[in-house]
């Protein structure tokens, strides 16, 4: 299993812990049940949160200016890096700006740790079993714009966090 | 952080004469402050009382050494635009500083939303302080009246916190105490800090109320601070940032049974079982499953829960609910005056917003011409009566004397009530402040009585 595949297991596992079985995902109550604190505070321009461990407690910055849906998004990636990547914040604080934004835009140029917690945080907030349920055997038109945003309401995600999922699935 | 000082308690009708303002980094450190004065408004008749606690003397106010009030709006403008996207706390704010700010940009044909659109938010720190002293004793302690009420007055509060009090009612000094009080609450209750920022934006407001089943509501009422166990219902039909929530610990039951005349008149008695929450005045919110057994009292997480969902799912009953809450509204007329038109018109045209931002941009001479053609006939009002205060020479002789007349009859009142504060008013607020206070303090009023009389002998003649 390679790294995103593991990101990807690790999110539907936490799915499966908590017994979510409809949208949208409540992402804050899963990240202090796993006994992280979530702190919001209004952080200077694009940067969207940051993780870090503090007397052996791991926190998650996430930056109160920003559209909730893009909070959800932050508070989901940065929860993946204390998830998935916790031996590098023992020591660091981690601090993301946009990084949806930045994989989309270069895919390539993103380091591994960032790709990972995009894909868990996308298989966190829009699980494939929800999506199913959601779609409900139909195929979702990403040119319908209409369509897009009533589902994108639905997950509480951004139309371009869901439309991403949805060309990656 | 800002505050400011005021020639009264009036935010539609009195201005503003002091503006201090902080930029704080998000650690609460200070990068760069502002202090702004303005000269006092022809149209403005300052209460004896706001000069007596602010400690300004009348001679000061009237100083052709302060900016007009236009141009330390503009400042004002220029300065809050650079800092921004920012999240604009104060003390009171959201009832007091907030209004007199959005008032100031409304006569200085300036968008009025500033703090809270374009990735601004705006938070009350009274709120914060508010459910600290009552939830956390131990980080804040709110000083007690002597009928025993809790006091949050700010001078009160960093007098008893410990705090280093600079002169009292002076805007920069109060906004380094507004600090300090924010710097306390972040380190001794950084969850309910983290929740007074998160739920400063009214998208993350909306978008909690509308997505929770149920929720807690802190309000602050009747000198006490309460925690409501609540289930969003709906929204005022008149004011859509007024949501109704339906109190969980109400009994239920009784409202179902009651018949609409009933439910309107059982809505209006205390306890109240709808609360009125505004999405856009930073309410504090937290969801069930963070509170303890003591906030919760008799109920469980899912007692609620349940009782929400039957009540959400119960489309009549809600129904019924919502037009029992808004058939209890006020209504209030338009208003002649165009000081108190300031909502309710919903935002600038297109058009009105590039002409204001030509207006303030051009040279005094052509800005007459910009002024006749705004679409919104208040902004013309507004726009002419600026170039009078600014350069009543730019307006005919007619427009001069028309504006003279107005002002005249503004100061000096009538027979009827009106909704500002007149020379005959002032005076008489002004006698019995004399007769309260001992002797050391009559000298600025006595100065400030002799203006007054002088200048109704000069709008007389």
């Amino acid at each position: 299993m390679d790294n995103i595949a593991h990101a990807r297991a690790q999110a539907l596992q936490l799915i499966e812990q908590h017994g979510i079985k409809t949208a949208p995902v409540p992402i804050e109550r899963i990240a202090r049940a796993l006994g992280v604190k979530v702190q919001y505070a209004p952080f200077d321009g694009e940067l969207s949160g940051m993780a870090f461990i503090k007397d052996g407690v791991p926190i998650i910055g996430v930056n109160s200016l920003h559209h909730p849906n893009r909070q959800r998004f932050t508070l989901a990636h940065e929860l993946a890096h204390i998830q998935l990547h916790r031996d590098q914040l023992e020591n660091a604080v981690h601090v993301d700006k946009g990084s949806l934004r930045r994989d989309l835009l270069s895919a390539a140029g993103t380091d591994s740790t960032e790709r990972e917690a995009n894909a868990f945080a996308a298989e966190l907030l829009m699980p494939p079993a929800l999506l199913a349920a959601a779609l409900d055997g139909r195929t979702l038109d990403l040119e319908n714009e209409e369509l897009v945003a009533g589902f994108a309401k639905r997950f509480r995600v951004s139309t371009m966090a869901l439309q991403h999922r949805l060309q990656n699935e | 952080m800002y505050d400011v000082e005021t020639t009264g308690f009036n935010k539609r009708f009195d201005q503003i004469l002091q503006f201090g303002a902080i930029r704080a980094d998000d650690d609460l450190v200070a990068i760069d402050r502002i202090e702004l004065r303005s000269r006092l408004l022809p149209n403005v008749v300052p209460s004896p009382k706001a000069l007596h606690i602010t400690g300004v003397a009348f001679d000061d106010i009237i100083s052709t050494t302060r900016p007009s009030h236009y141009q330390m709006v503009c400042e004002i403008q220029r300065t809050l635009q650079a800092w921004s996207p920012a999240m604009f706390l104060g003390f009171n704010s959201i009832n007091f500083d907030e209004e007199f700010l959005r008032q100031a940009f409304y006569h200085g044909l300036h968008p009025i939303f500033l703090t809270n659109t374009n990735g601004n938010a705006r938070a009350d720190v009274l709120k914060l302080v508010r459910a600290v002293a009552t939830l956390h004793p131990n980080v804040l302690t709110a000083p007690r009246d002597e009928a025993g009420r809790l006091v949050f007055r700010l001078g009160k509060l960093a007098s008893t916190n410990g705090m280093v009090v600079g002169q009292a009612h002076d805007a920069l000094a109060d906004v380094e105490i507004t600090l300090a009080l924010c710097r306390k609450a972040r380190d001794g209750a950084p969850d309910l800090w983290s929740t007074f920022l998160r739920f400063a934006a009214k998208a993350a407001v909306l978008d909690f109320v509308r997505d929770e089943e149920a929720f807690a509501y802190f309000e602050f009422f009747g000198g006490r601070q309460d925690i409501h166990l609540v289930t969003r219902i709906g929204v005022n039909p008149t004011d859509a940032n007024v949501h109704y929530c339906l109190d969980l610990s109400a009994d239920i039951s009784e409202l179902r049974r009651l018949s609409d005349v009933e439910l309107i008149a059982r809505l209006k008695t205390y306890p109240r079982p709808i609360r009125k929450l505004k999405v856009n005045a930073s309410p504090l919110l937290c969801p069930l499953w963070e509170l303890g057994p003591d906030q919760l009292g008799d109920f469980t997480e899912s007692d609620l829960m349940r009782e929400a969902e039957s009540v959400r799912m119960d489309h009549d009953f809600v129904e019924r609910l919502v037009r029992a809450a808004a058939a209890g509204e006020r209504v209030f007329e338009p208003s002649e005056h165009v000081e108190l038109q300031i909502y309710g018109q919903g935002f600038l045209s297109d058009t009105d917003s590039a002409l204001s931002r030509r207006f303030h941009v051009a040279p005094w001479e052509q800005r007459p011409g910009i002024a006749a053609q705004f679409e919104d006939r208040r902004l013309r009002r507004l726009a002419r009566r600026l170039i009078y205060f600014e350069r009543p020479d730019l307006l005919d002789e007619a427009q001069r004397q028309a504006m003279n007349n107005e002002i005249s009859r503004r100061v000096r009142g009538g027979p009827d009530e009106m909704p500002w504060l007149t020379i005959p008013n002032a005076m008489i607020e002004l006698e019995a402040l004399i007769a309260e206070l001992e002797p050391a303090f009559h000298g600025p009023l006595n100065t400030y009585r002799e203006h007054l009389r002088a200048r109704l002998v000069q709008i007389s003649v």
